[in-house]
């Protein structure tokens, strides 16, 4: 069953447009990154799903309803970013108390215990916490809630490194326990990646690319040797990625579409073959040009 | 990250996780961890064990399935086949070894060592490693 | 996958409801502090009169708690403004919301609101009267005594009153959430007809008028009906001009 499905999806701001006909549908019982560079659009696609604002163009449905002003998307979803403003009027402790009202898989024990685990007073007010303590608060309310569509935007944002890898713990130990939709739109791939099952790379507010993670961890390849020989491997493959080392040497990253002939080919004319990470790679295919930022330093 | 399991996983990832997994179970199988029509860890246990996703597990387990390596009891679970031992044997020797050679060959033809060379090579480590152990 | 959960209107709102009251409660203290200043404000006096004849010298000042409603009812009107704004109603889409949900319950909570503005402006107009006889030393305290039942009316009447204000207010907010330039236009029009009307024939006509519609009514029934009738209107019509808001943007 799919849980999100997108078909030629547009959002604009006048002129501006955020989000270009995109396409996509996301399956039940998945984890999905959203993987974009900042204005990208992940922020609008986000809150098109879950129904805070409107789309322009195109069609969206989630849990095969049209999510903008749905009482029941809203039930079965939540939407988790960094700007939850809690009212400052209730303690931590009544927000977890009031967010159990709304939601009906909540689990208080385990909102109980990862509130103490991540020393937590019940007796706080939201606005007293900092960046990563409200980050982490946010975090505790998106997993209790159990919701079928669970939406972190950027959810890691002021954490400490150790608390992040908490989180994707926590996360991946509850999503084992209590299969459910989960959407993480997140800048540091490289640490979540083996907690996703699927990308979704928005490049300008389109789909770039959507594909499962081992797809994406063999995606590219660099090859790297002397300018000659790597040139030849490549021939005319389109190449998302350039710099020369040195007199003689070049890396270039191309699409993984070498045959075994010439892999072999390669190694005999000394160029080393290597994968591209996936965080390297969203890079490249969403770079304005193969070199990078070091463009703006060759002034040759 | 916390220690054991989680530090097999190949961290200069160059073999993809589900392939890990796989040769992971695959020596649980011949240290005979797991015997023959016994269950194997399932694809969330696996999960929870290395920290990746299910989905990524699953890749690993099928992988082995294909191979006639497990076999699926409906509902069930994944069990380790009446001859996986020996399927896994032949294939390290016909798969990883013989791979291991072509690469091998591969090299020595690039840095132009003559067969007789290489040869040589392989006979002295051999002798070299009968030598340590006996 | 999660079980789906089946919601009904009814329940979400009620939800909503309870968090808005913990949520917003200094509208509650914002209440308190209005009452207060207009009780220190009434020991002012609202008119005085003074006359002298061979010799004697009578001065009258009259002392009425009527502040105490009128600053209620401003802060009605304000209160409901405030809870239009943004910040305001991206509070409900934390949780389970939607747009219909956001604005009933918003009007169950001003009517909740209403009535504690009502009662606690009528009823601190009372003790301050009474407040007033106690510490009145010199001269004669003459007082009316209200029976029960016109205590229990004026209850209702300034509630409705309050309401009203409320769902006026809650309309105005509306209004400037869709167009910025009404935050300008409104207040000009309507100080500007107050203006005019003050010059030309010593009272905004318009206004005097909508104002009589309400206040000289004397049959209840048709009073609660006309102020019933009215706020629904205005709540009514606000709902559906912002039906397509975007929220948490």
């Amino acid at each position: 069953m799919s849980v999100i499905e997108c078909k030629e999806l547009s959002k604009a701001y006048g002129r501006k447009k955020a989000l270009h006909q995109v396409s996509f549908t996301i399956k039940e019982n998945t984890i999905t990154g959203l993987i974009g560079r900042n204005g990208a659009g992940k922020t609008t696609l986000l809150k098109i799903i879950a129904g805070f604002i409107r789309e322009t163009e195109g069609e969206i449905n989630v849990f095969s309803r049209h999510p903008f002003n749905s009482l029941f998307v809203s039930a079965n979803r939540i939407y988790i970013d960094d700007q939850m403003n809690f009212p400052n009027t209730l303690t931590l402790k009544d927000i977890l108390q009031s967010a159990a009202t709304f939601y009906g898989n909540w689990d208080q024990i385990l909102a109980e215990r990862l509130f103490d685990y991540f020393s937590f007073y019940p007796t706080w007010r939201y606005q007293q916490l900092s960046k990563g303590m409200k980050s982490t608060f946010n975090m505790i309310i998106g997993l209790s809630a159990r919701c079928p569509l669970t939406i972190f935007d950027e959810p890691t944002t002021g954490m400490d490194a150790s608390v992040r890898k908490d989180f994707y713990r926590a996360l991946l130990k509850d999503y084992l326990d209590h299969p459910r939709t989960i959407i993480l739109s997140s800048h540091l791939l490289n640490e979540i990646e083996d907690l996703l099952e699927d990308v979704l790379l928005l490049k300008d507010g389109e789909k770039c690319l959507y594909l499962s993670i081992d797809e994406l961890k063999e995606y590219g390849v660099y090859l790297k040797g002397s300018v000659n020989c790597v040139r030849d491997i490549a021939g005319d493959k389109e190449i998302m990625y350039e710099k020369s080392l040195g007199n003689d040497h070049l890396l270039i990253g191309i699409k993984n579409t070498l045959t075994n002939l010439e892999i072999e080919q390669a190694v005999l004319m000394g160029v080393q073959i290597s994968p591209i990470s996936t965080d390297d790679l969203c890079t490249y295919l969403t770079n304005k040009t193969i070199g990078g930022i070091d463009d703006v330093f060759n002034r040759s | 990250m916390g220690g054991g399991l989680w530090l097999i996983i190949d961290s200069d990832h160059s073999k993809p996780i589900y392939i890990q997994i796989a040769e992971w179970l695959e020596t649980e199988v011949l240290k005979e961890n797991h015997k023959e029509h016994e269950k194997i860890y399932s694809q969330y246990q696996l999960a929870d064990m290395f920290n990746i996703n299910p989905a990524t597990a699953a890749k690993g387990l099928s992988i082995l399935a294909e191979e006639g390596i497990l076999y699926k009891k409906r509902g069930l679970g994944m069990f380790v086949s009446e001859n996986a031992k020996e399927i896994i044997l032949s294939k390290r020797k016909n798969q990883t070894l013989k791979r291991l050679v072509h690469d091998l060959v591969l090299e020595a033809e690039r840095l132009h060592v003559e067969e007789d060379e290489l040869i040589d090579m392989i006979v002295k480590e051999n002798r070299n490693r009968k030598g340590r152990t006996s | 996958m999660m079980s789906l959960t089946e919601v009904k209107l009814p329940d979400i709102v009620r939800k909503q409801f309870f968090y808005k009251v913990k949520a917003y409660l200094s509208v509650f203290s914002s209440l308190l502090v209005v009452q207060v200043i207009s009780l220190l404000l009434s020991t002012n006096g609202s008119r005085m009169m003074g006359t002298s004849h061979n010799g004697f010298s009578i001065d009258i000042n009259y002392y009425t708690g009527d502040i105490s409603i009128v600053l209620t009812l401003i802060w009605s009107f304000i209160t409901a403004i405030i809870i239009t704004t943004k910040a305001y109603r991206n509070d409900d889409f934390v949780f389970v919301s939607n747009r219909v949900s956001s604005h009933l319950s918003n009007i169950v909570f001003l009517f909740f609101t209403s009535v504690i503005g009502g009662v606690t402006a009528v009823l601190a107009g009372q003790s301050f009267k009474v407040v007033m006889h106690l510490f009145l030393k010199d001269g004669y305290v003459m007082g009316t005594a209200i029976p029960f039942h016109e205590l229990i009316l004026s209850l209702i009447v300034s509630v409705m009153y309050v309401f009203l204000l409320a769902a006026l207010g809650y309309f105005v907010g509306m209004l400037v959430q869709l167009y910025r330039w009404f935050s300008v236009l409104l207040p000009t029009i309507v100080i500007g007809y107050m203006i005019i009307g003050a010059r030309v024939g010593g009272e905004p006509i318009l206004i005097v008028e909508i104002f009589k519609f309400y206040a000289q009514e004397t049959v209840l029934l048709l009073f609660l009906i006309k102020i019933i009738l009215t706020s629904c209107l205005l709540f009514f019509i606000s709902s559906i001009l912002t039906n397509k808001l975007e929220v948490r943007q």
